[in-house]
């Protein structure tokens, strides 16, 4: 909890020199828009922080979001497909993808990074494969399916802002995700388990815990939300290029789940830190947007911050251990 | 002026008192035993002084001068040298390698001096009476072997003290008297040794000197000629030790029957033993005999390639340990760190880990009923530890293996495994685990109990059963209990009265 509150002010440090810096960034549609970002991002990172969790990693989340956001116009308005039978069957696609990850890590025994890093490079083959690189969207009516992604169900009246925040619908996927995964990793069996098995395998499964079972739905998790990002992003911006969609966006997951708190040796996880830390990436892109700070240097910047954060974290670990 | 005289050392860790001014001197040509339980301070101080920790307080001094050693690299400059208890050697490094790993023998630009280095290794091994070729790599010698090459390494980096960290945990019989010849020629040769150990028994046949340390402080010293085993083993424990004589147990019907099994090692041998209701079985036999792969294959830990098991008469499938959690079978493990606990998780994560599924209803862990289990268990086995909370690495050795113990207890197994339950673990500690083991067998536990510790075989177990090489060379009731015996049917060979004491 004292390392969460960490990142909680170092969220508020980089929103506050923004907002002094550019009063723009304290308005009602900024916010709002922030909040969608970290929306889809938290939960790329919530589903990568939970492959991080059991000592593993996950390069592919990027790659399936691409898949799946290509597959489901392709689908839908290519292939004619009723979107009550599209929607599910990439969802299903993505948890398959996950599940497989696992599998191949699990009974093949293969490095995570190996595994991941092919299902990146083949997942990203495929959609700008299946579409022959050519940008998709939807059509007019599709518009209701595309709500669940642009909905802003209802608004927040915040003093300072001017206008009520209308609250985007990719948070509060994110809040509602966020907590069924808190109540999945600290109440139930599969939760003990993936802790357990983060911080030593060897004795979990000495122990009696299915390690193996419990690291293929890992995989599966991350892959699974991957995909739900991937439609959200796609009918959000409704317009999918099959080699940009969703790229790169595993190393911002996975940096979010470090800023957050996970360790890569595993067996570290709390979920409000993951969901800060993918906040305060978000922000910090915002910020670069908004302060007129090149654009070109938004990698640089990132890099900066979360290295910076590393060594606080380290820092603060060592005079605790003390 | 004696050669290294230690004055007033104080550590805290995070708070904790590890040594509160401790003063101890060895001479050259010495060996000085350090007594004390777990926790006790031992570890800081041999830490500290092979430059692996900083002191809060106190004066080190060798050979006249005050020292301050930083690091390793320092200490061992100095002359002190530490041989720990968990080698880190590379597996797949030639001998010669690791002889000169970090420290290698060049000649003019950066070249390794291979012909220099060769004569140098074969010299070095020598010393030791190691009988290897220099080439041959470490991950082929045996565990005294590979002892034997660390202090031939310390030995060739000019050590002047030697600090040994239970070395004998892991080794035979046999290769702890190679040992203790080595050491016992340096000796001779003026070489300062600082030695700790478990072993009552090897610190009353070699040390000419016991430092007793308890809580971080000084809490006594005794001197050679003649050390008395009690006496020692009340320095050790830092208290005097009740050893309760068993109370009989009666035997139920047979509760765990193996038939034949085989074992991916010792792939041609097969393994019949059957344990009743309540009965106590050593597994004795030299290091690679096989008595681990019986024990993780009957858990299902490694596959088995053959055999029948069956419990209370029922014939049971076990693949993997929860196959076997499945038909009552618990396995405390011999690899304490690796695979008997975990030890960044809670002392309640840990006690309830192998119970999770027992507790839950529909997934959901009933977190009422674990840290209600936890704290029965932790009073019950009188674990020392701050709170239900705290990280099982912050206890002692003992008190991590109680909380393994516990873990399975919790179940209440109908066959219990162990594998050297009391490795690592102070003697009043040992006394109380050993309590905790005729306790499970007393509700009717089928208990199978492997260890390299005779004594301890020959107080606990109501029966011995002696392998060799993977297969079993025979049995012995409690009546027939003698260390000779044992070892004739260990290593197959007869063996003249008096050659092991």
């Amino acid at each position: 909890m004292i390392k969460n509150l960490g990142i909680l002010a170092l969220l508020v440090a980089v929103c506050a020199l923004t907002a002094w810096q550019e009063p723009r960034f304290w308005s009602a549609y900024n916010v709002g828009n922030t909040l969608s970002w970290t929306g889809l991002h938290g939960l790329l990172a919530l589903g990568t922080a939970v492959v991080i969790l059991t000592g593993g990693i996950d390069l592919s989340v990027g790659s399936v979001a691409g898949l799946a956001g290509v597959m489901l116009p392709w689908l839908v308005v290519r292939l004619g497909w009723p979107v009550a039978l599209a929607l599910p069957t990439v969802l299903v696609g993505s948890v398959a993808i996950g599940l497989l990850h696992g599998v191949l890590i699990t009974r093949l025994r293969l490095q995570p990074f190996l595994v991941t890093l092919c299902g990146l490079l083949v997942c990203r083959g495929l959609a700008r494969y299946v579409t022959g690189d050519a940008t998709i969207g939807f059509r007019e009516e599709d518009a209701p399916l595309r709500s669940i992604a642009t909905a802003t169900p209802f608004s927040v009246d915040v003093p300072g802002l001017g206008a009520p925040v209308a609250v985007p619908i990719a948070f509060l996927w994110l809040v509602a995700f966020a907590l069924l995964l808190a109540v999945f990793l600290h109440r139930t069996v599969g939760g003990r388990s993936l802790f357990a098995l983060g911080k030593n395998e060897a004795a979990a499964r000495m122990s009696g815990v299915a390690t193996s079972t419990w690291t293929v739905i890992a995989y599966a998790i991350s892959a699974g939300l991957a995909g739900f990002v991937g439609v959200l992003l796609a009918l959000d911006v409704n317009s999918v290029q099959p080699s940009t969609h969703a790229q790169w966006y595993e190393l911002y997951a996975i940096a979010a789940a470090v800023l957050g708190g996970c360790s890569l040796r595993g067996g570290e996880l709390t979920v409000v830190g993951v969901v800060l830390g993918a906040a305060i990436l978000r922000v910090l892109y915002n910020a670069i947007n908004i302060l007129g700070i090149p654009t070109q240097l938004e990698f640089a910047v990132v890099g900066a911050v979360i290295l910076v954060g590393a060594m606080v974290d380290e820092g603060l670990r060592r005079l605790s251990a003390r | 002026m004696p050669f290294l005289a230690v004055d007033g050392l104080s550590k805290r860790y995070a708070g904790v008192v590890a040594l509160d001014g401790v003063s101890l001197h060895v001479d050259r040509g010495e060996w000085l035993a350090v007594a004390g339980s777990n926790g006790a301070g031992k570890s800081t101080l041999m830490r500290i002084l092979a430059g692996l920790e900083t002191r809060d307080a106190g004066r080190i001094v060798l050979d006249g001068a005050p020292i301050a050693a930083r690091s390793a690299r320092e200490a061992k400059a100095l002359g002190i040298a530490l041989i720990p208890q968990e080698r880190s050697l590379c597996a797949n490094l030639t001998i010669e390698d690791h002889l000169f790993l970090g420290r290698e023998r060049t000649r003019r630009f950066g070249f390794v001096d291979h012909r220099g280095r060769r004569e140098r290794a074969a010299s070095a091994l020598a010393r030791v009476e190691l009988d290897v070729p220099p080439t041959l790599s470490v991950g082929k010698l045996s565990t005294g072997n590979q002892q034997l090459l660390e202090i031939a390494r310390a030995l060739d980096e000019q050590a002047r003290v030697l600090i040994l960290d239970e070395p004998t945990s892991s080794l035979t019989p046999h290769e702890s008297e190679r040992l203790f010849a080595a050491l016992a020629r340096e000796r001779e040769r003026g070489v300062a040794l600082l030695y700790v150990s478990h072993r009552a028994t090897e610190i009353v046949a070699y040390a000419d000197r016991v430092v007793g340390l308890t809580d971080g402080k000084n809490s006594g010293e005794l001197v050679r000629r003649p050390l008395a085993t009690e006496a020692v083993i009340v320095l050790m424990a830092g208290r005097a030790v009740t050893r309760a004589t068993p109370t009989p147990r009666e035997f139920g019907p047979p509760r765990l029957a193996v038939e034949e099994l085989r074992t991916r090692r010792h792939a041609r041998e097969i393994v019949t033993l059957d344990i009743r209701a309540g009965e106590i079985v050593g597994l004795a036999g030299l290091i690679g005999a096989g008595r681990s792969e019986v024990l993780r294959a009957l858990f299902g830990a490694d596959r088995a390639l053959g055999g029948r098991l069956r419990v209370d008469g029922t014939r049971v499938e076990v693949a993997s340990p929860r196959d076997a959690m499945r038909a009552g079978i618990a396995l405390v493990p011999e690899d304490r760190p690796t695979d008997g606990v975990v030890q960044d998780a809670s002392v309640r994560a840990n006690i309830g880990m192998a119970s999770l599924r027992e507790g839950a209803r529909r997934g959901f862990v009933d977190s009422g009923a674990e840290r209600a289990r936890a704290r029965t268990w932790i009073e019950r086995l009188g674990i020392k530890t701050r709170s239900d909370r705290s990280l099982v690495r912050k206890l002692s050795g003992g008190n991590q293996q109680k909380v393994a113990f516990a873990k399975w207890l919790a179940r209440t197994p109908r066959v219990l495994l162990l594998d050297e339950p009391t490795r690592g673990v102070d003697v009043g500690a040992k006394e109380e685990i050993h309590r905790c083991i005729e306790d499970a067998a007393r509700r009717g536990a089928a208990v199978l109990v492997a260890s390299g510790e005779l004594d301890e075989l020959m107080r606990l177990c109501d029966r011995i059963v002696v392998l060799q090489r993977g297969a079993i060379r025979g049995e012995l009731a409690r009546s027939q209990f003698s260390e000779r015996g044992i070892l004739e049917l260990a290593t197959g060979a007869a063996i003249a009265p008096g050659a092991h004491a």
